[in-house]
């Protein structure tokens, strides 16, 4: 069980248990916010990556961290701009056409070594795979996290109402993605 | 006591969601705290002082026992009706998405969360001379001093300003949106065939059509002719916004 995040930042803003407090932030929220890099960028490396830049920029920002929000929601918002900003950069430095980047996605899901194209887990993240960027993130966060709407709207900066019509947005069609193979 | 089962099945019928809740307990606990507990108590055991007074050698914050109970019991109904909502979301828009599991499939390195490390970035501090710094500050306050300057004949400039268009700025369509309620939205967007935005292509969004470009052709006549119809306040000549 981990300290509550009201000790961790109090470990962190004294610097004796500066690094203990971050260790602990780290040990406490990483598969969290993995999980949430990775069903979105795929593959296993660019995950790592991202989450290695997440921390280091939660090194750098927690002191000036103003408490406003809830420490998670604080780390998801770093952790979802810097995943969209990667993906943005992979796009530029790409010379791929948009469906060849596409079809790069599903070779990437298929390429996991636990892949199984029988499994109904699998093909629910080849659909969401198909998902335009915006709704992926809005449906992986209700979804898989069981975010409510009112933290997802801090998250994402964006109205609670325009999340719902999203998430609504999403779930339809990967029914009928699901549905249809 | 009831047999687990009997409870189980309880539980099932008042409120399944709970069923997907483990009965570990959350609450942490010092490390060593259970080994130590026995030799603590013999120890105050031995000097009398339990069995002679109410001491507890732990401490609890004030006013912790009061309230505490409906506390817990509020977070356990928020979060078995977080549960419960998606759920019954899932249930109305693709009931397909309930009967998946919820485990992520893809392969984890062996061992990686406990092995995880970040690199702190240590940066040297920057030495600054002190020839250096005085210029530094000598034109910070001549910035300073010009920005008091401007941003002084600007507040004090005769320009008009709307008062009108203001309440139009105030409007906060977003908040009207979340008052909608789940069952009217996702009703709205079946029965209207509302697509999202995001759907669009770069080529089908760069097609929609110019709405401001559009608003500020019509003349003032035809904009106060919908205003009207539509319960807005109309725009008055001697206030129109000087851009």
């Amino acid at each position: 069980m981990f300290p509550s995040d009201k000790e961790l930042l109090s470990q962190f803003s004294v610097s004796f248990t500066k690094e203990k407090g971050f260790t602990s932030i780290i040990q406490k929220y990483q598969e969290k916010l993995y999980w949430h890099i990775r069903r979105m960028v795929i593959e296993h490396a660019d995950a790592d990556d991202i989450l290695q830049n997440v921390f280091i920029k939660v090194w750098k920002g927690l002191e000036n961290f103003r408490e406003d929000s809830q420490l998670y929601t604080w780390l998801y918002r770093i952790a979802t701009n810097e995943t969209l900003s990667f993906l943005e950069k992979q796009k530029r430095n790409s010379t791929m056409s948009l469906s060849d980047m596409e079809d790069s996605w599903e070779n990437k899901i298929k390429a996991d070594a636990h892949f199984d194209s029988n499994q109904l887990e699998w093909k629910l993240q080849l659909a969401i795979k198909q998902l335009p960027e915006k709704q992926r993130l809005v449906f992986n966060l209700r979804y898989f996290d069981a975010m409510p709407y009112e933290e997802m709207s801090k998250i994402l900066d964006t109205s609670e109402g325009s999340l719902k019509a999203s998430y609504h947005h999403a779930a339809k069609k990967i029914e009928a993605i699901l549905t249809s193979n | 006591m009831k047999p687990q089962n009997t409870i189980l099945d309880e539980l099932k019928d008042i409120a399944p969601a709970l069923m997907e809740v483990g009965i570990d307990m959350p609450y942490a606990v010092q490390i060593g705290y259970f080994e130590q507990l026995s030799e603590t108590i013999l120890e105050k055991a031995t000097i009398g002082q339990l069995s002679t007074s109410n001491f507890s050698p732990f401490q609890v914050p004030d006013q912790y026992f009061s309230g505490l109970a409906s506390k817990i019991l509020q977070r356990a109904k928020e979060s078995a009706a977080d549960e419960i909502s998606i759920f019954t979301e899932n249930e109305s828009i693709a009931p397909i998405l309930n009967t998946i599991q919820k485990e992520m499939p893809y392969a984890v390195p062996d061992k990686y969360f406990e092995q995880l490390s970040v690199k702190i970035p240590y940066e040297k501090a920057k030495v600054i001379p002190m020839k250096k710094m005085r210029n530094w500050i000598t034109y910070a306050a001549a910035a300073v001093f010009v920005g008091i300057m401007v941003t002084g004949s600007f507040l004090f400039s005769d320009k008009k300003q709307s008062q009108d268009f203001e309440q139009y700025q105030n409007m906060d369509v977003a908040a009207a949106l979340d008052q909608v309620s789940d069952s009217e939205l996702n009703r709205y967007i079946d029965d209207n065939h509302v697509i999202s935005i995001d759907d669009l292509s770069e080529s089908e969004r760069a097609s929609l059509d110019n709405v401001d470009g559009k608003i500020e052709s019509l003349s003032t006549e035809n904009l106060n002719q919908y205003l009207n119809e539509n319960g807005f306040l109309e725009i008055k000549p001697e206030n129109s916004i000087e851009k």
